[in-house]
């Protein structure tokens, strides 16, 4: 005997042709819509394409330095006068110019829909994801672009400011309109980990930070912001029960610190207190970095973000179709001393 | 009659709605969750400790942490005194940090 089933909807007949549908007010956007690195940055005002500043630094120390005594500065077997500016040093970055837009028909506009898809969502999402672009143009290892007739101006990314070997003139970076970063201001090599053959082990992260220490010679307000690969390998294969003299690096020790695959991400900020200082560990939007072997050691107090225009709606005319309109924002990123910083890029 | 949303009231959403992520992100109701949050990863520390970091201090959500970067400046964190007040008196009493400063 055959039954009028469910699945009899074939149009125009069958048993099934009156069946409501179900639909559950249950989207989610699974994404995470934070922006780490942006959030630490001190805000200030740019005003032109090319955003510059100053750095400088002070010479080595001399330890013989010693006057013989009655010896006037400038004379004869006293000390020279010296230019104390030699290395002031300028550096650049151009601007970005992020935008999203958005639009949602007359039609879609009016009907009734179990997910909010009218024009004040859409303008919501434009705007977080905007947030997203200018944390992942930031995290970036993408060269400075000077804008012109069909090329849009970009920001050097602060995979380019803390690797030498990626500025313009040093090789690979194709696209890299900013001023090279002079050596005595660079990222050391020390504080630069992205050997794929190397373990992250404690001694090579120690060396990194030792490595910035040896720059700067102060405790920095010193935070890593952390791709999952990188955070995991440090808590989690680094962390030890107290007084333990085993280390655990290779197995860890089940302490688990924002643990996931990248959509689980858990924003606290770790705040350690060792012989570096106090440093903070963030999580970073794993949507933002380019991979998650990726990880910033930063110190906001040498980083900013020049905002030419912050972030805003523009609604359009709507011309017939329906509500337009865009959401943009216009910044750069300065970086007043890439040799306090570290970066890693890559592990085993 | 339409009932498409007039060209003042798109302009007064436009307020609501970039300040949609401010109001999330600072929402009292979901302080809670974010308490309970750092709690737990503050548990994770107890008893143990970092070769290279040192003890852990506090786990401040990143929402509370940036406000107050932004109330008392980058850089409030290495100042000694004021870590210690907010460990002990905060950190410590809610159970968010596994050490006291």
């Amino acid at each position: 005997m055959a039954f009028d089933a469910s699945f009899n909807s074939t149009p125009p007949t069958g048993s099934g042709v009156g069946n409501r549908e179900q639909l559950l007010d249950l989207t989610t956007v699974l994404s995470p819509r934070q922006a780490p690195v942006y959030g630490l940055l001190p805000k200030q005002a740019a005003t032109a394409d090319l955003v510059e500043w100053t750095v400088d630094n002070l010479r080595t120390p001399d330890a013989s330095n010693a006057v013989v005594e009655g010896i006037d500065v400038g004379t004869s077997g006293g000390d020279a006068l010296k230019a104390q500016f030699g290395s002031l040093s300028r550096l650049n970055n151009r601007l970005q110019h992020f935008r999203d837009t958005f639009n949602v028909s007359k039609k879609q506009e009016i009907m009734d829909s179990v997910t909010p898809v009218r024009i004040q969502e859409a303008e919501e999402k434009a705007a977080s994801q905007v947030l997203r672009d200018i944390e992942a143009a930031i995290c970036s290892d993408n060269g400075a672009v000077t804008g012109a007739a069909g090329a849009a101006g970009k920001l050097r990314g602060l995979g380019v400011w803390t690797d030498p070997t990626l500025e313009s003139g040093a090789g690979s970076q194709a696209d890299d309109d900013v001023t090279e970063v002079p050596d005595a201001f660079k990222t050391k090599a020390g504080a630069r980990l992205g050997d794929s053959t190397l373990e992250l082990t404690e001694a090579r992260f120690n060396g990194m930070l030792t490595s910035i220490f040896e720059e700067t010679g102060e405790q920095q307000d010193m935070i890593l912001v952390a791709g999952t690969s990188v955070r995991n390998s440090i808590i989690d294969g680094f962390t030890r029960v107290q007084n333990s003299t085993v280390a655990s690096y290779n197995t860890g020790n089940g302490t688990t610190f924002n643990q996931g695959d990248g959509t689980d991400v858990n924003y606290n900020v770790e705040i350690f207190q060792g012989p570096y200082g106090i440093v903070k560990i963030i999580s970073a939007n794993p949507k933002c970095l380019p991979d998650q072997k990726r990880a910033y050691l930063l110190d906001p107090s040498l980083l900013g973000w020049s905002e030419a225009m912050s972030m805003g709606s523009t609604m359009l005319e709507d011309q017939g179709g329906g509500p337009r309109g865009y959401i943009d924002a216009m910044g750069t990123l300065c970086v007043k001393g890439p040799n306090g910083l570290g970066k890693i890029t890559n592990f085993a | 009659m339409s009932n498409l949303p007039s060209e003042d009231e798109l302009f007064e959403n436009q307020f609501r709605v970039l300040n949609t992520q401010m109001e999330a992100t600072f929402n009292p109701k979901m302080e809670q969750k974010r308490i309970e949050a750092a709690r737990k990863s503050a548990s994770q520390f107890k008893g143990k400790e970092h070769p290279i970091f040192g003890k852990h201090i506090g786990s401040v959500p990143m929402n509370e942490y940036y406000a107050m970067n932004k109330k008392y400046g980058v850089g409030f964190s290495n100042d000694d005194e004021f870590m210690k007040y907010l460990n002990n008196k905060v950190l410590m009493p809610n159970g968010m940090a596994a050490n006291r400063l």
